[in-house]
């Protein structure tokens, strides 16, 4: 069998990308960071496949001090990118960046679900998807939301950038930290807790453009 | 018993932190004061990291753990806030204040030779390289804390107003150091007591500091 | 000491309906693993070789039925059908493959036998894979109960054996796994970890404990051990004495300065409390005082012992302590490799009273002799060593008479065993000096054997010497060094924690978690040990490794830079205008834009104030 992480990608990615000639600009801007997302969670996949051997396999120590480093890292670059080149208006940057962290946890509970589709279950899908797939998203639309205030002077952008990413890394580490623990239903509570107030407030003031 | 001191740390930067966004994130403030409210809840997450995982695997890894990005992400952005915004309003570049500049320098000296005697004390190893890497964030910081509680105040009473933040933000500076050095929980814990407090008060202090910009 | 009845926990071996392994099968080729899986072959999830290449891999297969059990598996050299082994044990050849053919061979073939006398029948085996060069060294005991496959000659089989940094091993899996006791052990020094315990798995150990007891810098010691079932081959105490109270033990014996050879004397058993210890090391285990393992079998020493560990050498106690344990192998799903229980309060007070073994009288036996002197020489041999003598002499006290000197030792008797009385034992052939005394009044060791001839004909003569103090160091500085009294509580002793199960093992079963719940079922397919019960996987793994990630990376960057290239042409297009117009009122002329460009920059100026 091919590997089934690759197989998992082409379903979902490509799905996604024949799409987007119908779309219109806004719509085709997200689903293209979907889609980068998607390509982050591959990549990232690998990445912490090596680490995870560098560190003797030490499951534990590699989900809560490295992943959280290398998947932050790789979801920022986008966002980063798209901030400095294309547009920082906060208006397209905060979807979009939500876009690329939403895709990134897709394909991750794809390839977890094959992983182990014996033992999966309906509540299993819940808490990936409230668990997981709202980390993901928050730690993203994190850094673009700082971003957005900080790209404009140069003086902030090297170290608040920084500091945004060591702020979503913490965020991620402490919900893979508690997750694997006997804890691991306040983990699983801790993004839900964190997503409805910014939801709430976003939906009371709206996103402010720059 | 260190989980404890790490968790009172934690309570008392959310209380700084959650002060902090009552007051400043209601309305229109600052970007200068909301940065420094962010470092606040920056070290918040990273102690609560480090008592989540003293609750969860008894005792922090040896070496780095992820914890330690919050105390270097809220230098970050005290740094941030002093270089980024308020630094080109109080320091023009004029050789006029080259004298503080360099008495400035006196800060990160310290902490490179307080970061010295950790490596001489301890080594140069796994545990040891991640302090120094956390003192180099703080190094920086400290350098313009201690040049914006010396400069001479040019610009309307704005820094004037907030030595004492600055004041308070190199005593922080040093506790963190500080932590690496003390052996024992009685030391540990009065480090811890000394951070919790500057922890509390930083936010309320910049207020009362600012409060005297539009006064 | 109270020694109550041990119940043994282990499984007991009925071949009737069991099923085990009977067949083992080894192929090669990228179809092999689809048409063993045809032909009813369970296939090993690993390949045998470090390779990518499955058309090169080598596979190993097995079934599992109520046939003919396997006992033992061995990786030879291809040296026919069958051969026969040093015992007489014959091995039959699984496959004429080399195991290691995907790389380039040369580690030989599987042979397997279903001799009974090797142990009991295989109920797994596994392939485990190491890369000497990363941090994540596989090792050649694993401390699971499992065996790593050897050689004819007993050395570990590294079916990588072509690789310098890659190594592979075979580990196979015996019926009644559950072995709650330890039935040998041994000391192996050696450069370092890995060597260490590639040499005491060359030596039969199965078993090892973390941490270098030695404290030389320039060495690694450990200890090597094996587990029994049964409680009767169970070593039930250990004991260390100081390399100068053995010293003095040695030199007690050269009365005759004439006889020379006796200088070789080796001090290959003990006794203590009228127990017989053997030793188990050659040498001595460097430590801030250097000191010389003995155990012994004898049941009047203790219950069996279940369990030792090492402590960090840089204690001024020693080291050695064993306790029961209730499972002793990797549980997986657990962070440590052992479940045991233990008595607090028996814990707590064998742990302040450290110091009690080190204060035990240490005498010699009257059988000494005859063990010293076939075991002359530093080429001590283990075997030796670790087969106590059986004849455990009356208590008799051949150095009674000695006038000289009285040892105190003997007067300070261990708490543990207030029978300090022991006196040495009595040599049966010659030696007869003996009188029955109570162990207080003992003469030192050296009068005795002064008295004796035996230094010179040790076989026959040493009977008396028998009694030697445990003057640890002390001794050695007195002229009459076995004479000297033990100093309690100097710390130039070593102190040795010793913990044996008053109550001995738990009537219970013990409750292992990762076994197969149907006993009938053969435990084979471990779980990797890294592998954690995680309901809600944290993070996402791929399997492809570095090399799908540079074309990824470098298509992303092409993209990105693409993208910055295009946006930056824009934007340089959108000044060029504003530039016209400057250049027209100064009068400098500008090469017009063409239509379509300046429409696009006034697209994109409108857009720029639109935003």
């Amino acid at each position: 069998m091919d590997n089934l992480t690759y197989i998992d990608f082409i379903c979902v990615a490509v799905s996604l990308a024949l799409m987007l000639p119908l779309m219109e600009k806004k719509l085709r801007h997200l689903v293209v960071f979907m889609i980068v997302g998607i390509s982050s969670c591959l990549f990232v996949s690998e990445l912490n496949n090596i680490f995870l051997e560098m560190f003797h396999n030490e499951m534990f120590y590699v989900t809560t001090t490295i992943t959280p480093v290398t998947e932050e890292i790789i979801k920022m670059i986008p966002i980063l990118y798209y901030a400095i080149v294309i547009s920082d208006d906060r208006r397209a940057l905060i979807p979009n960046a939500f876009a690329v962290g939403v895709g990134f946890a897709l394909l991750e509970n794809v390839v977890i679900l094959t992983q182990n589709v014996e033992n999966v279950t309906i509540f299993w899908a819940l808490v990936r998807v409230f668990g997981s797939g709202l980390v993901h998203g928050i730690c993203t639309v994190m850094v673009g939301w700082g971003i957005s205030y900080i790209k404009k002077r140069r003086k902030f952008f090297y170290c608040g950038t920084f500091a945004l990413l060591s702020a979503a890394i913490i965020y991620h580490a402490t919900y893979n930290l508690l997750v694997q623990s006997d804890y691991q239903y306040i983990g699983v509570l801790l993004p839900i807790v964190t997503y409805i107030p910014i939801i709430l407030l976003l939906r009371k003031k709206g996103i402010k453009a720059n | 018993m260190y989980m404890y001191l790490s968790l009172a740390l934690t309570l008392a930067a959310g209380i700084g932190f959650v002060y902090g966004l009552v007051r400043f994130f209601r309305d229109e403030s600052a970007l200068y004061v909301r940065m420094i409210v962010f470092g606040v809840g920056c070290a918040m997450f990273g102690r609560l990291f480090a008592t989540l995982l003293y609750l969860v695997n008894g005792d922090l890894f040896p070496g780095f753990n992820v914890g330690m990005l919050g105390i270097i992400g809220s230098f970050l952005f005290f740094f941030s806030a002093n270089y980024g915004q308020m630094d080109s309003i109080v320091d023009d570049g004029s050789p006029r204040f080259r004298k503080t500049r360099l008495i400035a320098l006196i800060a990160p000296l310290i902490v490179a030779a307080l970061c010295a005697v950790i490596f001489v004390l301890y080594g140069f190893n796994e545990a040891t390289i991640p302090f120094g890497i956390e003192a180099l964030f703080l190094a920086l910081a400290s350098y313009f804390h201690l040049k914006h509680l010396i400069i001479e105040d040019v610009s309307f009473g704005l820094i004037k107003s907030i030595r004492s933040y600055n004041l308070l933000a190199l005593v922080y500076a040093a506790l963190c150091l500080s932590e690496v050095l003390v052996n024992g929980f009685v030391p540990a814990l009065i480090v811890t007591v000394l951070e919790c407090a500057v922890l509390i008060a930083f936010i309320p202090v910049l207020e009362r500091g600012m409060k005297k910009w539009t006064t | 000491m109270v020694i109550t009845p041990i119940v043994s926990t282990a499984p007991t071996v009925s071949a009737a309906n069991r099923r085990f392994i009977s067949e083992l099968r080894v192929e090669t080729g990228e179809e092999a693993v689809a048409k063993l899986e045809a032909d009813g072959w369970s296939v090993t999830m690993v390949g045998l070789n470090v390779t990518a290449d499955p058309a090169s891999q080598v596979y190993l297969a097995y079934k599992v039925n109520t046939g003919a059990a396997l006992t033992n598996v061995i990786v030879s050299p291809d040296v026919g059908d069958s051969f026969k082994d040093k015992n007489g044990i014959v091995y039959n050849c699984v496959s004429h493959v080399d195991v290691d053919e995907g790389i380039g061979g040369g580690a030989g073939c599987l042979y397997a036998t279903t001799d009974e006398r090797i142990g009991s029948p295989l109920v797994g085996i596994d392939v485990l894979r190491g890369n000497s060069e990363s941090d994540d060294v596989l090792y050649p005991i694993t401390n699971d109960g499992a065996e790593i496959v050897r050689t004819p000659s007993g050395t570990p089989a590294d079916i990588e054996k072509g690789s310098e940094t890659d190594v592979v091993y075979l580990a196979q899996i015996r019926d009644g796994i559950i072995r709650p006791y330890i039935s040998e052990i041994g000391i192996v020094t050696d450069t370092d970890k890995w060597n260490a315990v590639y040499t005491a798995c060359e030596r039969g150990f199965n078993y090892y404990i973390e941490g270098d007891i030695d404290s030389s810098s320039g060495t690694y010691t450990i200890i090597g051990y094996d587990r029994t079932a049964n409680a009767s081959e169970a070593i039930t105490n250990i004991t260390a004495v100081s390399a100068n109270a053995v010293k003095a033990l040695e030199d007690a014996q050269i009365v005759d300065g004439s006889a020379e050879k006796t200088k070789n004397v080796t001090a290959a058993a003990i006794s203590i409390s009228g127990i017989e210890y053997a030793r188990v090391s050659s040498k001595p285990v460097e430590a801030k005082e250097p000191y010389y393992i003995y155990m012994t079998k004898d049941k009047k020493a203790g219950n069996p012992i279940s369990m030792l560990y090492a402590e960090t050498p840089n204690q001024a106690q020693n080291f050695l302590f064993g306790t029961w344990a209730n499972a002793y192998f990797f549980s997986p799903g657990k962070t440590t490799a052992y479940t045991y229980s233990m008595n607090e309060d028996l814990y707590e007070t064998l742990w302040e009273d450290q110091t009690v073994c080190s204060q035990l009288p240490v005498r010699l036996i009257d059988s000494f002799t005859a063990t010293a002197t076939t075991a002359t020489g530093p080429n001590y041999s283990e075997e030796s060593a670790e087969e106590p003598t059986t004849e455990e002499p009356s208590v008799e006290e051949p150095s009674v008479e000695e006038p000289s000197v009285e040892e105190p030792s003997t007067a300070e008797p261990s708490a543990e065993e207030p029978s300090a009385e022991e006196p040495s034992t009595e040599e049966p052939s010659k030696e007869e000096p003996s009188k029955e005394e109570p162990s207080k009044e003992e003469p030192s060791a050296a009068e005795s054997s002064a008295a004796e001839p035996s230094a010179a004909e040790p076989s026959a003569a040493e009977s008396s010497a028998a009694e030697s103090s445990a003057a640890e160091s002390s001794a050695k500085e007195s002229s009459k060094p076995a004479a000297a009294a033990e100093t309690a509580g100097s710390d130039k002793y070593i102190d040795l924690t010793m913990l044996t199960p008053r109550d001995g093992l738990p009537d219970t079963a013990p409750s292992i978690t990762g076994m197969r719940s149907d006993p009938s079922l053969p435990f084979v397919e471990r779980t990797q040990r890294s592998e954690r019960t995680n309901k809600f996987q944290a993070s996402v793994f791929g399997n492809s490794g570095l090399w799908v990630l540079i074309p990824v990376g470098v298509l992303v960057i092409a993209g990105m830079a693409y993208i910055f290239y295009k946006k930056r042409s824009e934007s340089k297009a959108a000044e060029t205008p504003n530039k016209t117009v400057k250049s027209a009122k100064t009068g400098k002329s500008d090469k017009p834009n063409s239509t379509n460009k300046s429409k696009k920059t006034n697209k994109s100026n409108r857009s720029k104030k639109k935003r």
